[in-house]
């Protein structure tokens, strides 16, 4: 079920409803109440892959009480190792199996062997990779002692698969939303208007943004070798914005959702374009996604505590591995590599925690100077960008080299000018939204709070009218493919 | 949670009121259009004996007031360039709908891509946009999953980007209508260098789009149901004639449907001089053609009661 559809705006007042009115004061039945809800949820995509779920939950909930009383070291890890070759064993086999596949066949070959193997038709379930991590935390933190194991299933089952969050994020550490689950949720009317508020700003970031950048962004890069270096680089911007609008408003609706349950989620994008530098964009991108990769992956291998060549190694892993996370393919892995490039001259020079506070804090615009490091920053990312896209490393490739040749100096010229002309328009009143919220958690979380209810609902008239008006065409959410 | 109900319902409908306001632009948008065709036709103005329906092949090689001159009988050119076969039913069922059935109706077939998949034919949503005030019009984009049900009852899930563009529409010099409908192009199209492919045709039936063929199957039967004489019309291309297209046509049309080809050793139809491009001819070949068919139509009419009475008072 796709957030920005009809079936979802039937379903979620429904469960609404049912949770608060009957429900309400009883924590057990509002827990079942939500995990009959997500299932149901998932199920409305594929029921199929309900049972890949349900296995990964009970592997994880018997593991984490095993753990329990476990004391013995070898025991303990073994059931640890247990969870991870479970759960990254259908991510494995889901997700990257042909690619290894296709990889090896295509190693034979090189070394003069081919080999005759036929890849299987696997569908990805949908936010397996999201689920999984959230699982697999739970059980290291059990492993780590970090959470005491849970003796209520259908809280956990709850938490493995709360319908806001599951199929793409943010994902969530066990040690924040499971104790959500234990205690008694009431409802705040104030918590629940900010999340239907975050919702609004969510859905306008999807179908405004995201859906209209990537009408033009599919048709620049489908058609790359019919244009202009010029027109590329339009491209990859649109597309830069498709998959911040695309992500963060998926993010957005998430979150405001579980408001509307009683349940707070961390903030998984905080402005991540007005970034002065690699690092920083990294602190506020895909939030959730990134500190669990520092915290389960960078950590354990050392961190930066090391010397150089164990942080440069550390690095590189963990971007290597987090661009793979997107997908099967070498475009990301590039991805990946290009961003520990640009990130490890910071961490190298110690620079890396240079800009930890909001750009322009108390000021209306940035200085010269932080303009120029938002810009040189936001370039490197759409650079980056034009892998995490491209169809294959050569189309990249020719992409790029198009982009760097005389044609960049010409006039932009594509099918759909004026689309990308009401769209870029659109864009800028965008950013300066997202410009004046940046010290919140979304954009519009303080904007016109204090206004009187006519000016406040009449701006959220206006964007639920842009909501109608500029909506694109239906695109399904990019990361539901990760 | 009181408060909140009633705020939530206070405000959709404060909203639900508000965005009335929208239905001035859904009003004003069918009379900005310059092209009002379908528009004509679910008010019940499309009263003709003879319809020619079909893509910018059938636009552009037919001209119906020839037509109704040599056989007197009321025609008109309801062709759409970039229109499929969905379309084209689209527009026969509104049109037996809403007006007087035809008698006659001339389906120009699109040699090769009438029943495969195709970027340069499709269902004309844009022709239906500045129509949604319409309920007829409104449902159709439903069924067609291009609006919510919510479009029933909201005006702004109605509207589309389409209804605020209040720039006058201009014809493009390739889409003339007329009082009979669409008209051929008079000039050659620039820079093409016309090479007649003599290459043997082929065509795959594994690539066929099995909801065209349902399209193409129901347009039959819509025909046949209400008495309608229909006939397929195989234009010329500047190219050889492919007979396999033409023999999976004849193969999926009822008994009752009958056909006309161009004539392939008429040598007009490979001097380029008639051709606007490589799939349309020009003014001067689209002559040539509607004589063709005006040929063949008074031997095919004379087996159709109705029209035939009308033809044989001449």
């Amino acid at each position: 079920m796709l957030f920005n559809s009809i079936d979802f705006a039937i379903f979620l007042p429904i469960v609404f409803l049912l949770y608060w009115f009957f429900a309400n004061k009883n924590l057990k039945l509002q827990n079942l109440l939500i995990v009959v809800a997500s299932y149901l949820f998932y199920g409305w995509w594929d029921w199929r892959f309900l049972s890949l779920i349900l296995f990964s939950t009970l592997i994880d909930y018997s593991v984490g009480r095993k753990l329990l009383n476990e004391e013995n070291i070898t025991k303990r890890k073994i059931l640890l190792w247990v969870s991870i070759l479970v759960n990254l064993g259908f991510l494995g086999f889901f997700k990257y199996y042909n690619f290894f596949l296709d990889n090896f066949i295509m190693a034979f070959s090189f070394f003069g062997t081919p080999i005759n193997v036929q890849g299987l038709n696997i569908i990805l379930p949908v936010g397996i990779s999201f689920y999984t991590f959230q699982t697999l935390s739970y059980t290291i933190d059990v492993y780590k002692r970090k959470l005491e194991p849970t003796k209520d299933f259908i809280a956990f089952t709850a938490f493995v698969s709360f319908f806001p969050q599951l199929v793409a994020g943010p994902i969530e550490r066990a040690t924040n939303l499971l104790p959500q689950f234990y205690k008694e949720r009431t409802f705040e009317y104030n918590k629940a208007v900010d999340g239907l508020r975050q919702i609004l700003w969510g859905l306008f970031k999807k179908i405004v943004i995201a859906d209209n950048s990537a009408q033009i962004a599919n048709e620049i890069f489908n058609n790359s070798a019919d244009y202009s270096g010029s027109t590329l680089v339009l491209g990859a911007i649109f597309f830069t914005f498709q998959i911040y609008g695309d992500f963060s408003g998926y993010s957005d609706i998430a979150i405001g959702t579980s408001r509307l349950f009683g349940f707070n989620l961390k903030q998984n994008f905080a402005f991540p374009y007005f970034s002065r530098d690699i690092a920083e964009f990294w602190r506020r991108w895909h939030i959730s996604l990134s500190t669990w990769f520092r915290d389960y992956l960078y950590i354990p291998l050392g961190g930066s505590r090391g010397g150089t060549w164990m942080k440069v190694r550390n690095t590189f892993a963990i971007f290597i591995v987090s661009g793979f996370w997107h997908g099967a393919n070498w475009t990301f892995i590039v991805w990946g590599a290009l961003n520990a490039l640009y990130f490890l001259p910071l961490l190298l020079l110690n620079k890396n925690r240079t800009n930890t506070d909001t750009v322009a804090q108390g000021k209306y615009l940035p200085t010269l100077k932080e303009f120029y490091q938002i810009a040189i920053t936001f370039s490197l990312t759409v650079l980056a960008w034009i892998f995490f896209r491209a169809e294959n490393i050569g189309h990249a490739l020719d992409y790029l080299s198009t982009i760097f040749s005389k044609s960049l100096f010409t006039i932009p010229h594509f099918i759909g000018m004026r689309t990308a002309l009401i769209t870029l328009i659109l864009i800028s009143i965008f950013i300066l939204v997202e410009w004046l919220g940046r010290n919140e958690q979304y954009a519009i979380e303080r904007l016109g709070i204090k206004w009187k209810k006519t000016y406040r609902w009449s701006f959220y008239f206006i964007i639920l009218t842009t909501l109608f008006i500029f909506s694109g065409k239906e695109q399904q959410f990019i990361y539901f493919q990760f | 949670m009181k408060k909140f109900l009633i705020q939530i319902l206070l405000f959709s409908f404060t909203f639900f009121l508000f965005e009335k306001v929208f239905y001035v632009s859904l009003y004003v948008s069918p009379k900005l259009e310059i092209d009002k065709r379908l528009e004509y036709i679910i008010n019940g103005n499309m009263n003709k004996d003879l319809i020619v329906l079909g893509s910018s092949r059938g636009a552009r090689n037919i001209i119906a007031s020839q037509i109704e001159d040599s056989l007197n009988i009321s025609s008109y050119n309801l062709s759409y360039p970039g229109s499929d076969i969905e379309f084209h039913k689209f527009l026969l069922q509104s049109l037996i709908k809403y007006n007087e059935k035809p008698k006659i109706v001339l389906l120009v077939v699109d040699d090769n891509a009438e029943l495969l998949p195709s970027e340069s034919i499709n269902f004309r949503f844009d022709r239906l946009y500045p129509l949604a005030k319409y309920n007829y019009i409104n449902n159709e984009m439903i069924e067609r999953s291009k609006k919510s049900f919510l479009s029933k009852f909201f005006i702004l899930a109605r509207i589309n980007k389409r209804n605020f563009d209040i720039r006058e529409k201009h014809f493009s010099a390739l889409d003339t209508l007329k009082d009979c409908g669409s008209m051929p192009i008079s000039f050659q199209r620039e820079n093409r260098e016309f090479v007649f492919n003599n290459e043997k045709p082929s065509y795959d039936l594994d690539d066929e789009l099995s909801v065209k063929i349902m399209a193409f199957n129901k347009f039959q039967d819509l025909c046949i149901s209400n008495n309608i004489k229909l006939i397929i019309v195989y234009p010329p291309n500047f190219k050889k004639h492919n007979i396999l297209f033409e023999n999976r046509i004849e193969k999926l049309s009822y008994p009752k449907v009958s056909s006309i080809i161009h004539d392939t050793a008429n040598q007009v139809y490979k001097n380029k001089d008639y051709y606007y491009d490589e799939g349309h001819l020009k003014t001067n070949g689209a002559i040539i053609f509607t004589n063709d068919i005006i040929r063949q139509l008074k031997i095919k009419v004379r087996t159709h009661n109705n029209v035939y009475k009308k033809y044989a008072k001449q």
